[in-house]
């Protein structure tokens, strides 16, 4: 009998541990930690959650097809929007409210602008059109040659 | 057993049938037949189910690859991805970032990534004594077997399913292991939410069928973004008909960002 019970309270030493272990990790592991790996699941929905800024190119298309026409037939056909303008996507929910224009091609002077992808650098590959900016009508706005969406310069 | 094996050519096992060497090689003969023709295959098939690579198994599985050849070094990328992706302004925390490589006629390489190149890059000094130069954007590697995912001691950091490596925000004990384990340095502290944060591919783009920012505003089109699983994808195509490679494929990360036209000075 003596030995009995020191069984006995083994097996309620053991009970006591288990149950408090899953108790405290009940309460330490958050909820959907594990549904699909070893990470919280719902996490998954609050990074997909996050609001997006930049529209998109089709986005600017449905309203300004007369731009996208023109750039289309020039050198600047593959660039996207609001690689130049600035992320647009209130400005493509809201279209009317003036604070939510893009206007990112406004903030630098044209020429430091322009000269993001067009000033003359040795690092830049060879297909790229380049132009010192100190000698290229260092006193003139690209844009009293250049039209932005159709650069090509007519003779 | 009666102790007299290995004196007769019987042997007597415990349940008491004998066993002649004969039967003992044929019985051998026919286990190794269905160990080779039966075994050996199913093995063969576990294996190359286990190690075929997830975008054969998960559709849709996402790979970046980028043209080096095509990098005009604008930092638009960089731009944008700092405004989707809320990054503080400050020139020490990036997600994305442009780095011009100049490699001297001696040998020596200069790296520089001034501000991630979002205003320009200075000019190169003493242009005559290089030899070649160009520009390397970097990002999340995607790798397959994330070193970033391995230490994080709390399961903050993971690959979802469809191949992505995220960070959950509200579960980041801000310990900076991943950052030190990233061969890459594509993560960063973030400063005022005190967790760790990098690329992530704008997840909540690309779940929404929108390229990430990076790739909508490349001028160039150096940055593809696609579906592995799907073998006609823009990116699938470009991996297959291009020579590309990825960053320190000796480390074993596997990433599936490649890059083509790949110096072996980059790191």
């Amino acid at each position: 009998m003596k030995n009995a019970r020191h069984v006995l309270r083994l097996a309620a030493i053991l009970v006591v541990g288990v149950t408090s272990f899953i108790v405290v990790r009940r309460l330490l592991v958050p909820a959907t930690f594990g549904e699909i790996g070893h990470y919280r699941a719902a996490a998954i929905e609050q990074i997909k959650s996050k609001p997006v800024r930049h529209a998109g190119a089709d986005a600017c298309v449905d309203c300004h097809s007369d731009v996208s026409d023109l750039k289309s037939t020039s050198k600047h056909a593959g660039i996207h929007c609001e690689s130049c303008h600035g992320p647009g996507a209130a400005h493509a929910e809201d279209p009317d409210s003036a604070d939510a224009r893009p206007t990112r091609h406004l903030a630098q002077p044209r020429r430091l602008f322009c000269g993001a992808c067009h000033s003359e650098s040795i690092s830049r590959p060879p297909f790229m059109r380049q132009v010192h900016l100190e000698i290229h009508y260092p006193k003139q706005p690209c844009t009293d040659c250049h039209q932005s969406h159709h650069p090509e310069v007519e003779k | 057993m009666n102790g007299k094996r290995g004196h007769s050519d019987t042997l007597t096992l415990s349940a008491g049938r004998d066993f002649s060497r004969r039967r003992f090689f044929g019985v051998l003969t026919r286990a190794a037949a269905v160990w080779g023709l039966l075994l050996n295959p199913l093995k063969a098939f576990a294996i190359r189910l286990h190690e075929s690579p997830p975008w054969r198994k998960k559709k849709p599985y996402w790979g970046f690859a980028v043209d080096i050849d095509k990098c005009i070094g604008c930092g638009r990328c960089a731009e944008a991805c700092k405004v989707e992706n809320d990054v503080p302004r400050e020139p020490f925390w990036f997600r994305t970032w442009v780095e011009r490589y100049v490699i001297r006629k001696d040998g020596e390489v200069e790296v520089d990534s001034p501000n991630a190149g979002i205003d320009g890059f200075p000019p190169t000094q003493s242009p005559e004594t290089v030899a070649r130069t160009f520009f390397v954007p970097k990002l999340c590697n995607l790798c397959e077997k994330s070193p970033c995912v391995q230490v994080c001691p709390v399961g903050a950091t993971f690959k979802t399913e469809d191949g992505v490596v995220l960070i959950d925000r509200d579960y980041c004990i801000g310990c900076r292991y991943c950052i030190q384990a990233c061969p890459y340095g594509t993560r960063y502290f973030h400063p005022t939410l005190h967790v760790a944060d990098k690329c992530n591919m704008c997840y909540h783009r690309i779940t929404k069928g929108l390229k990430p920012a990076c790739v909508e505003v490349c001028p160039t089109g150096a940055r593809i973004f696609g579906d592995l699983s799907d073998p006609n994808s823009e990116v699938s195509k470009f991996s297959s008909e291009n020579r590309v490679n990825v960053l320190k494929p000796h480390l074993g990360t596997q990433p599936k960002l490649v890059y083509k036209g790949m110096d072996k000075e980059v790191r």
